[in-house]
């Protein structure tokens, strides 16, 4: 199961009358929204979207209905069990050797702050403003250790820019920690925080 | 040797405002009640000043500052005591005595002064870091900048930073695993001496040292935009940091009176 799927699931389960809505499909051979809705006291509208939620992510069979004088659906249950299935490794940062060659440096006129870490050596957050006009607000990245080693070898905006991989030898940050470096590049990179270059070829193999 | 500036003109008149305000008060009292009432008003504003620099020592332990406090003290009690104010003594003779000896504190004073021996170094720093870094567009981050390893143990570090802060060249922080060297102006050496806490080093300009060897440098926003022109942030912080590491080996070797040689070529005015 993808993460939007299971996220949709996590949602529909954790609606309060959930579990009262589970055990009429349970109960009964095919219900209709109304008629759910009318014995859990919902509006046939939210009864009418938890089951085409639940039909869309394939536990519920949908089936239009002719008997009454306007055409309406019953939901049925195509299971009695469900299972969440999630691979969290899809959700893993590529940290493919072009990504840790990527050239990058502190923008110019960036206006971040960064906030050193207690003992010095290593950044511990950094804040910047987004938005415009009343939507202007202070957002405030705190950061991993491995982060703060990592920004504070970051070159500054004047100087050549350097491949991730080599800051990450500068500030003795381990292999194993590169998707969470990338990470938060790629965040600080969309906040117009840093900034990168063309790959050099052959520093990411050095570094 | 003559090094250009690259620090733009200081013209702050920060360090004259005591004795500006002092002047003028004393003139408003001498206008009001006369020579008794100024010499009383005076003669308490220098014994204020002699108890603020006594405090002053305590923080920097510089021994000109107790030549200076000895001034103003001897002063303080030269202008309570004279003859005809309100606390005035009729004894001539203890009164040219307490002269004599106000006159040979302020020569001794003076002769510090002009030595330099009371000014903060800040400036001069500055300018001995920017004095490899060329000119290059560039824009400031407030971000420290690691520069390095140098050689030295715990011990040394903490006597050097011990060194700097007594010979007034930079204000030493010492924390749990490092110390911190901010270079302070002259002009600016007010809330050091005399503040009730000493100001926060972060949004200033600073060399750290930490127990394993590292250094590291960060430029303020205020001292960055003080050179005449744009330049390279990143070398500026590293040649920063390469004068307080030169400035700590010649201390190792021994030769710390090499260190204030090397500003007194910079500049050689007793007040910026």
């Amino acid at each position: 199961m993808d993460f939007e799927r299971a996220a949709q699931l996590g949602a529909c389960l954790s609606k309060d009358y959930a579990a009262e809505m589970l055990r009429l499909l349970v109960n009964y051979r095919s219900l209709s929204a109304s008629e759910a809705a009318s014995r859990l006291d919902l509006h046939v509208q939210t009864a009418q979207t938890f089951l085409d939620t639940l039909a869309s992510l394939g536990l519920l069979d949908k089936e239009e209905s002719l008997e009454k004088s306007r055409p309406y659906f019953r939901y049925s249950l195509k299971t009695t069990r469900i299972t969440l299935d999630l691979d969290l490794a899809s959700l893993a940062v590529d940290d493919a050797p072009s990504d840790l060659g990527k050239r990058i440096r502190e923008r110019k006129n960036a206006g971040a702050r960064f906030t050193e870490a207690r003992g010095g050596n290593a950044i511990s957050s950094v804040a910047v403003w987004t938005g415009e006009g009343r939507s202007r607000e202070e957002r405030k990245l705190t950061l991993t250790e491995a982060q703060g080693a990592f920004l504070y070898h970051l070159p500054f905006p004047g100087a050549e820019p350097l491949s991730v991989a080599v800051i990450m030898k500068k500030a003795g940050i381990e292999e194993s920690r590169a998707p969470e470096i990338l990470d938060i590049v790629a965040r600080l990179q969309a906040l117009g925080v840093v900034e990168a270059s063309a790959t050099r070829s052959g520093e990411a193999q050095s570094g | 040797m003559y090094v250009p500036g690259k620090l733009k003109e200081d013209r702050s008149i920060t360090a004259l405002l005591p004795a500006l305000v002092t002047l003028a008060v004393f003139f408003v009292a001498l206008a009001m009640g006369g020579r008794p009432l100024g010499w009383l008003v005076l003669g308490l504003a220098f014994a204020f000043f002699a108890v603020v620099a006594a405090r002053s020592y305590g923080r920097t332990r510089n021994a000109a500052i107790l030549v200076q406090t000895a001034y103003l003290g001897l002063a303080a009690a030269w202008l309570l005591v004279a003859p005809g104010s309100f606390l005035g003594i009729e004894n001539p003779r203890l009164y040219r005595l307490l002269g004599a000896c106000v006159l040979l504190s302020l020569v001794w004073l003076l002769y510090l002064f002009l030595g330099r021996r009371l000014k903060w170094r800040g400036r001069e720093i500055l300018e001995l870091a920017a004095l490899p870094v060329k000119p290059t567009p560039d824009a400031f981050t407030s971000r420290p900048r690691p520069a390095g390893r140098a050689e030295y143990t715990r011990g040394e570090i903490l006597s050097f930073a011990e060194l700097l802060r007594r010979n007034h060249l930079a204000w030493a922080y010492r924390e749990a695993d490092r110390v911190v060297l901010s270079p302070v102006k002259a002009g600016q050496e007010f809330p050091y001496l005399y503040g009730w806490s000493v100001p926060d080093y972060r949004d200033r300009t600073w060399v750290a040292f930490d127990f394993d060897g590292n250094v590291s440098a960060q430029v303020s926003r205020e001292d960055y935009l003080d050179y005449r022109e744009e330049l390279s942030l990143d070398a500026l912080c590293e040649s920063l940091a390469a004068v307080f590491v030169g400035f700590l080996e010649q201390f190792r070797k021994g030769e710390a009176r090499r260190i204030v040689e090397r500003l007194d070529d910079v500049s050689r005015s007793p007040v910026s």
